[in-house]
């Protein structure tokens, strides 16, 4: 990842360090060593707490895929959580991909010492790059952008974004947000295989959806669909904003079709709860 | 296009996505788009996409993060219309 000089002077002290160790930690040959911590150890922390209540559809296509370039997983976005518990499923059961990257916003993960070390500790640094929102920062955010679109030109990378960029944080969790252009961007440069992805029924308390696993239960659903079909996309300038948003629209209607698929699997699964046993 | 006439249009583009409308009252070429008019940071593509459609331009994501100012548009827009 390449980052000119005078973006790298707009970083804090902490931002700058943080960013340059995740960098480095990406890049070095620690980097084997990091994923097999993430896909043997640290999943099986997040599977204790969430396996009784996981229901996975589509994880199948997942496992036989044998891309020949790299992955964009594209997810609604609700809960802190949705993108640990989406990769640590992925870890579970994919061995495709050695290399995992899940770009996150920079506030806490990369501009406070707590964060920094739990994007360490957690996820051996796979959240990364960082997306910074302030506009003086926005150079560092773009060297992110294109180093993840030149890491995808590779069938040995997975990446997964939200392209809603925020989490949603509205009264209805099947509405998604409008995409944001970067993510636009990403695909319009590396012209990935796009899946998408909704995941639907975590909430952001830890507590919460530790009792929840232990008892009543409420089912967590991750839904991975087939890739989108972005073939008319394939000649479009990756720079102009509204080929960015076109773009994002596009896999937006994919993850909402998987939101109306996630509450059919839903209901179904409350009705087999429900029923007495035989 | 006469820079006050491209004035007027953005002034009209800009007004529904203001919150701050007594700064819309005295809008300038110098008024912020974020800061003076409020506009929420999202807003802003919707902005660029409007100015698209109504000088019939294409504006790609480098040019639109210069947008700071209601001249910074106005100035865009020109560059690009001549």
């Amino acid at each position: 990842m390449e980052i000119p000089l005078e973006d790298l002077a707009s970083l804090s002290n902490i931002e700058r360090r943080a960013l340059l160790f995740a960098r480095w930690l990406n890049a070095s040959p620690i980097q084997r060593v990091s994923h097999w911590l993430n896909t043997t150890i640290h999943r099986r922390w997040v599977q204790l707490f969430t396996g009784r209540r996981v229901h996975l559809v589509g994880m199948d296509k997942m496992a036989a895929m044998r891309p020949d370039r790299g992955v964009l997983l594209a997810s609604n976005h609700r809960s802190f959580f949705d993108q640990i518990v989406i990769a640590t499923y992925l870890y579970k059961h994919v061995d495709t991909w050695p290399r995992f990257y899940f770009p996150v916003r920079s506030e806490f993960f990369y501009d406070s010492p707590l964060g920094f070390f739990l994007n360490v500790a957690l996820t051996s640094c796979t959240m990364f790059p960082p997306i910074f929102r302030p506009r003086d920062k926005r150079g560092v955010t773009r060297a992110g952008l294109n180093f993840l679109a030149q890491e995808l030109q590779s069938p040995a990378t997975l990446c997964g974004i939200h392209p809603e960029g925020t989490r949603g944080k509205g009264p209805d969790p099947y509405e998604l947000l409008p995409a944001e252009p970067g993510f636009g961007r990403v695909v319009l440069q590396a012209l990935p295989i796009v899946v998408p992805v909704f995941i639907g029924g975590l909430s952001n308390d830890i507590a919460r959806e530790v009792r929840q696993n232990f008892g009543a239960r409420d089912p967590v659903i991750i839904l991975f669909g087939d890739p989108v079909d972005l073939s008319d996309f394939d000649d479009e300038d990756p720079r102009l904003l509204r080929n960015q948003v076109k773009v994002g629209r596009r896999v937006l209607q994919d993850v909402a079709q998987l939101a109306e698929q996630e509450k059919q699997v839903r209901q179904e699964l409350q009705s087999e709860s429900a029923a007495p046993p035989d | 296009m006469e820079n006050q006439e491209v004035f007027d249009k953005v002034v009209g583009i800009l007004k529904p996505f203001a919150k701050n409308e007594e700064a819309l009252g005295g809008i300038s070429l110098e008024t912020s788009l974020m800061k003076d008019l409020e506009v929420n940071s999202a807003r802003l593509v919707d902005i660029v996409l409007e100015i698209e459609d109504t000088f019939d331009i294409e504006v790609s994501d480098d040019d639109a993060d210069q947008v700071n100012t209601v001249g910074d548009a106005v100035k865009l827009i020109v560059a690009a219309t001549t």
